[in-house]
């Protein structure tokens, strides 16, 4: 009983004085000039807010921080300083967060991954890049709702990463393929689109047992590609839809309807 | 909520191959000798039409999607395919063997209709 008495006091002590972790948040441009100040200030756990407006930076995040736009990718928008870097690199670091951006201007790419875990790319605009989200030796990271158009050659890029979701992205209107998986396992890619795109909507690169599901690719050279790849699961995806087929039929139809309806207007106006 | 038809190209591209049929039928019969009057009017006016539309789709392809070689090669194409039949029309007012070559150019100008159905079509 003695031993409880003095024992319970010490632990309460021991609980109140620990150090106490909370998240802090850090804004810019109220409290950092830049974006890349703010990264290089925060501590893990730290969430990033940023305001509207134009950014000349490349940032490099290396720990779990989460960076937000207030206004969205349409009111914040971040061109590459160093053309030759991405915008926005995720290296070496895990449960990173960046979302709703405009990156643009980067020969390389709009998003990279090397080497990331558990981070979530979401709701950006990765336009007029090299590429637009590239991901390198990373797993199960979140790459959802972005759009990834219009870039001079990949839409989504995944290199030796497992165990990624790459859901709802719009990946249209690049220069060579919309998604392309190169030596990547299991991961989901779901509800896409891969449009209009020079090459290959999406293209599975010696990789094995991904899931293919849900997504719409359509109006690309090559609508769904595996090579050298087994296991994959590909299925449910819109590559061809029957109004293609359809409208046309009844187009021309309505043509020959209307050419009817013409000549007996034209005999009873002529009386021929 | 976005349908088949809420963009204008789409509209038009519609409407221009529904032309385009009815003005390459009134063209067989033409050629056939059938109602020239009539079917030379039916032609006429739809071919007009369809050429209007197909330049202003052409105008709005560069708008929306920006300026490219390949883009610029495609409509041009369009445009040269239109033109030498309108060439072999003139020529072949003169001479009627120059009819048959119309008819293969005027079911060229359906393919060609047909193609800008499929680019139009809402993704």
């Amino acid at each position: 009983m003695g031993k409880i008495t003095i024992a319970l006091p010490l632990f309460a002590v021991a609980v109140l004085a620990a150090p106490v972790v909370s998240a802090s948040v850090l804004r810019v441009p109220e409290g950092y000039r830049n974006i890349r100040q703010a990264v290089d200030a925060a501590e893990q756990g730290d969430v990033i807010i940023v305001g509207a407006g134009n950014y000349s930076e490349n940032i490099v995040i290396r720990k779990a921080v989460q960076l937000r736009s207030i206004k969205g990718p349409e009111a914040t928008v971040v061109t590459a300083a160093v053309k030759t870097e991405p915008v926005f690199k995720i290296d070496h670091a895990a449960k990173a967060v960046v979302s709703g951006f405009t990156a643009t201007g980067s020969s390389v790419s709009g998003f990279s991954l090397h080497n990331a875990d558990a981070s979530r790319i979401l709701d950006n605009r990765a336009v007029k890049n090299g590429s637009g989200i590239l991901v390198y030796s990373s797993s199960a990271n979140h790459i959802t709702g972005n759009a990834a158009d219009s870039n001079t050659q990949y839409g989504i890029y995944l290199e030796a990463s497992t165990g990624n979701t790459v859901m709802d992205n719009s990946a249209d209107m690049n220069g060579d393929t919309g998604i392309f998986l190169s030596s990547s396992n299991s991961n989901l890619l779901s509800g896409n689109s891969a449009n209009v795109n020079t090459w290959n909507g999406i293209l599975l690169w010696s990789s094995h047992r991904n899931a293919v599901k849900g997504n719409k690719v359509l109006r690309n050279a090559f609508s769904i590609v595996e090579s050298d790849s087994d296991g994959n699961d590909v299925g449910g995806n819109t590559t061809f839809p029957n109004f293609v087929l359809i409208l046309p039929v009844i187009l021309i139809y309505a043509g020959i309807v209307f050419y009817l309806i013409q000549k007996n207007i034209l005999r009873k106006i002529y009386k021929v | 909520m976005q349908n088949i038809y809420s963009t204008i190209s789409t509209v038009l591209a519609s409407i221009g191959l529904v032309l385009a049929t009815s003005s390459f039928i009134s063209g067989m019969q033409i050629v056939r000798g059938t109602h020239v009057n009539i079917e030379g009017k039916i032609h006429r006016f739809n071919g007009i039409v369809t050429i209007t539309f197909y330049t202003i789709l052409a105008a709005l392809s560069f708008v929306n999607y920006g300026f490219s070689i390949l883009s610029a090669a495609g409509w041009l194409f369009g445009f040269f395919l239109i033109f030498m039949k309108l060439a072999i029309v003139m020529i072949s007012r003169k001479k009627r063997r120059a009819f048959k070559y119309v008819s293969w150019l005027g079911a060229s100008l359906i393919l060609m209709w047909l193609y800008i159905i499929f680019i139009n079509l809402p993704l």
